[in-house]
């Protein structure tokens, strides 16, 4: 009893703490980087947002004079203005780097191929019609 | 059994001191099987130590006394009920208890942050493993609950009889968790600034809602302390600055400061490094907390769990602060605020002056509590064989009016908005909570109270309830003006904003707490009787008839029950039993309060001597309003759920206008 025990108290253990070394790569293995720039602007957000939300109610409730719930206001609206302007920079950003990516891959696949990559040779037919526009 | 046990246990120990090492070395060198492999590890700690608990309540059910702990802390008159209280009487079963509780909310703090904070979770993890290694290995290598003894004796001790008591099934378990459960945020803190990520807030969610639960569980340890303090300890009062609830109070306060300055830092990306410090602190105290627990170095009427291995977690301690420091100060310059204090006048300006009044309270009670084995140290063993305490005066004269501030804070605080407040403002916004104070104070006043102290105190309470009903009150209102009904403008308002209404339900049962505490201080009435069976005797507008007394002898004790009919000027009250037993083996009375209690005030009664000529000695109080101090419990339990649920804010959208258009043009 004691022996079998002792197996099955180190073996059940064992097995689940080596499984991780003899099993493939996952997807869920990739999340989010906490502190990628996008997290931190959603952070942000978020903050502005409850500040926001914070000063119309203490202003509705009479804890904060019309001056000072203005210049609050202006505060946490540029503020979340800010934060969406990045936002706006950083997915642009992201568009112009999946652009590159794409037509790298693209050239890559037409120079393996022989062929003209499928961006140019959409360009190309687009210019031809428009000539004959 | 025993052995499969003590192969649990070892086992433990192995996967401990691997969670420690693999998640360090895993996310150091970034081997993401090996990070994973030790969160695996971690999540197997509970089912492990759990075979170990099996084995050793196994012991206690079947009384086997050839296990040393079982022997110690248990009888064969001892109902089976008790298992659960004799399973932590003792030192080597509560650390057992500990490291399982610990091993739980371990796991699901780290479950719950892998994904959140994927590059702070390993160095948490790595930090909980070696906390987690140290409890292991004292149980291991010191205190094991399951060692046997070579010669089995016929019955076991028993269990302390200060134990026997409904108290007892949650009070230490729930005061054991809470003090553990400071190193969950303090590992989510500390793991960040490994992580390189302290500088940013993205550990703050997590470390609020772990700070919040931790802090709960400590309010709850404290008050179910006092509470067993009051029915059984038989003094009439419920709090005694004594050494090991002290040690429970100081991270209860540092916890207190860290969920109010961790709001700063979620909503202002300020206070990166005062939190970092506040929380490294309360772990400290926590720590302080298991060492004056364990340790027996001061003296307390908590001499059940006393030890010598306190010096051990005091090593701990030391090492723990030494090197969270270290890694501070290493990181120190990427904790920079990200906004600076607009002005003193606003909500975190409050929450920051609120914050060093915490921390004065904890570092008064901790000189007071550590100064006995300072001024021993200092002087010898003893001086003339006299044991240095400190008493509730020192306490009550220092941290009475700094806790009175703090209230006064609590209350003025959420009043004011974040950022910045005027002064015209504020007194605009205090016109009527100031008025109802003012009201108060001059009530208590007409109704004869005497002490400037009390009245001045429950003219602050008056001013912070009010605030408090003022806020709802105006919310309520500005709501109901936009077409809502009250009770859907009221539903709504707490709804949309559940931090900061479950922050004021909070508010509201520390307010019935200090309501309690400050009138059964100063109005409470205390009077010893000696009385004969059939003589009638009157307090405070009660009439009390003591009847008889009844003695039931068991195995291992002896009880003594008196009978009193009671009756408030007129009313009959029905009758009342307080008892007194007497356990042989203890040499141990412990007493059991005849406790008539309402929203106004307690009658209580506590037999002191019995007499064999019939005669009794009877300590008879009439305290005010404790009632609302235990009621104060389900309420801040209320409160604190309700701002620990999940709200959801609206995610930013980009609205694209089309090139050309007016609003493109805007």
């Amino acid at each position: 009893m004691l022996i079998f025990a002792t197996i099955l108290l180190v073996l059940i253990p064992g097995a689940i703490v080596l499984y991780p070394f003899f099993r493939g790569k996952r997807t869920d293995d990739f999340v989010e980087d906490e502190s990628s720039a996008q997290a931190e602007l959603s952070r942000r957000w978020t903050s502005a947002l409850s500040g926001i939300k914070s000063a119309e109610l203490e202003w509705a409730i009479g804890n904060l004079s019309q001056e000072d719930y203005n210049w609050l206001r202006k505060q946490y609206m540029t503020e979340a203005a800010q934060v969406m302007k990045a936002m706006e920079l950083e997915e642009q950003q992201e568009q112009e780097l999946l652009d590159t990516i794409k037509l790298e891959v693209e050239r890559v696949r037409a120079k393996a191929l022989g062929t003209p990559p499928n961006g140019q040779h959409a360009k190309q037919k687009q210019g031809t019609s428009e000539n004959r526009n | 059994m025993v052995e499969v046990g003590y192969v649990a246990l070892a086992v433990a120990l192995v996967l401990s001191a691997y969670i420690a090492l693999g998640s360090f070395v895993g996310a150091t060198r970034r081997i993401p099987e090996l990070t994973l492999s030790s969160r695996y590890a971690l999540y197997t700690l509970p089912l492990v130590l759990l075979v170990a608990s099996i084995a050793l309540i196994y012991a206690f059910v079947t009384h086997d006394f050839s296990v040393r702990y079982v022997a110690e802390h248990s009888n064969l008159a001892m109902p089976t009920a008790y298992t659960w209280v004799a399973f932590y009487a003792g030192n080597a079963g509560s650390l057992l208890f500990l490291t399982i509780v610990f091993a739980i909310l371990s796991t699901i703090a780290v479950y719950t942050m892998r994904r959140k904070l994927p590059h702070t979770a390993p160095y948490a993890t790595g930090i909980l493993g070696l906390v987690a290694t140290f409890f292991m290995g004292i149980i291991v290598f010191m205190a094991n609950p399951l060692s046997r003894m070579a010669v089995v004796p016929p019955d076991g001790q028993g269990i302390n009889p200060l134990l026997v008591h409904f108290g007892m099934f949650i009070h230490p378990p729930v005061q054991m968790t809470g003090l553990i459960s400071v190193a969950i945020p303090f590992s989510i803190a500390i793991g960040a600034m490994l992580a390189r990520r302290g500088g940013r807030d993205e550990w703050v969610e997590l470390g609020r809602i772990w700070s919040m639960i931790s802090w709960l569980i400590l309010t709850l340890g404290l008050m179910l302390g006092a509470w067993w303090a009051y029915t059984i300890l038989g003094w009439g009062g419920y709090w005694a600055w004594d050494p090991v609830e002290n040690s429970a109070l100081m991270p209860w306060l540092a916890m207190s400061a860290f969920i109010h300055s961790v709001m700063v830092q979620r909503r202002r990306g300020m206070f990166r490094m005062w939190n970092m410090v506040i929380i490294i602190l309360a772990f400290t105290l926590a720590q302080m907390g298991m060492f004056i627990n364990r340790g027996g170095a001061v003296p307390s009427v908590h001499s059940f769990a006393q030890s010598t291995m306190g010096w051990l977690f005091l090593m701990f301690m030391g090492v723990t602060l030494v090197s969270s420091l270290a890694v501070f100060v290493w990181r120190m310059d990427s904790l920079r605020s990200r906004e600076k204090l607009d002005s003193a006048l606003s909500r975190e300006g409050a929450f920051l002056l609120q914050n060093v009044l915490f921390l004065i309270v904890a570092f008064v009670t901790l000189w007071g509590s550590i100064f006995p084995v300072i001024f021993e140290a200092s002087q010898g063993l003893t001086v003339d064989g006299v044991t240095v305490t400190v008493g509730k005066p020192y306490f009550d004269r220092i941290n009475g009016p700094i806790l009175l501030v703090i209230v006064l804070v609590m209350g003025i605080g959420p009043i004011m908005p974040w950022r910045r407040a005027t002064m015209r403002n504020l007194l605009r916004a205090m016109r009527v909570p100031l008025l109802v104070g003012l009201i108060t104070g001059v009530v208590m006043v007409a109704i004869g109270i005497r002490e400037p102290v009390a009245a001045f105190a429950f003219a602050v309470y008056g001013i912070v309830a009010a605030g408090i009903f003022q806020e709802w009150i105006r919310g309520t209102m500005s709501r109901h003006r936009k077409g809502e009904n009250y009770l859907v403008a009221f539903g709504r308002l707490l709804a949309a904003n559940r931090p900061r209404y479950g922050g004021y339900i909070v508010h509201i049962g520390i307010l019935m707490l200090a309501v309690g505490a400050t009138a059964s201080s100063f109005f409470g009435i205390q009077r010893d009787f000696v009385m004969s069976p059939g003589e009638q005797a009157s307090l405070g507008g009660y009439t009390f008839q003591y009847l008889a007394m009844e003695r039931t002898s068991f195995p291992d004790r002896d009880k003594d029950v008196a009978r009193f009919l009671v009756a408030s000027g007129d009313k009959p009250l029905g009758s009342m039993e307080p008892s007194r037993t007497f356990y042989h083996n203890f040499r141990i009375g412990a007493t059991n309060a005849g406790i008539r209690s309402t929203p106004v005030e307690d009658f209580y009664i506590v037999p002191s001597e019995f007499n064999d000529d019939g005669r009794a000695v009877f300590r008879v109080y009439v305290t005010p309003l404790v009632w609302w101090m235990w009621f104060s419990g389900p309420v801040i339990f209320l409160g604190t759920l309700f701002a620990l649920s999940p709200q959801r804010q609206p995610a930013p959208t980009t609205v694209r206008f089309p090139a050309g258009s007016r609003a493109a043009k805007a």
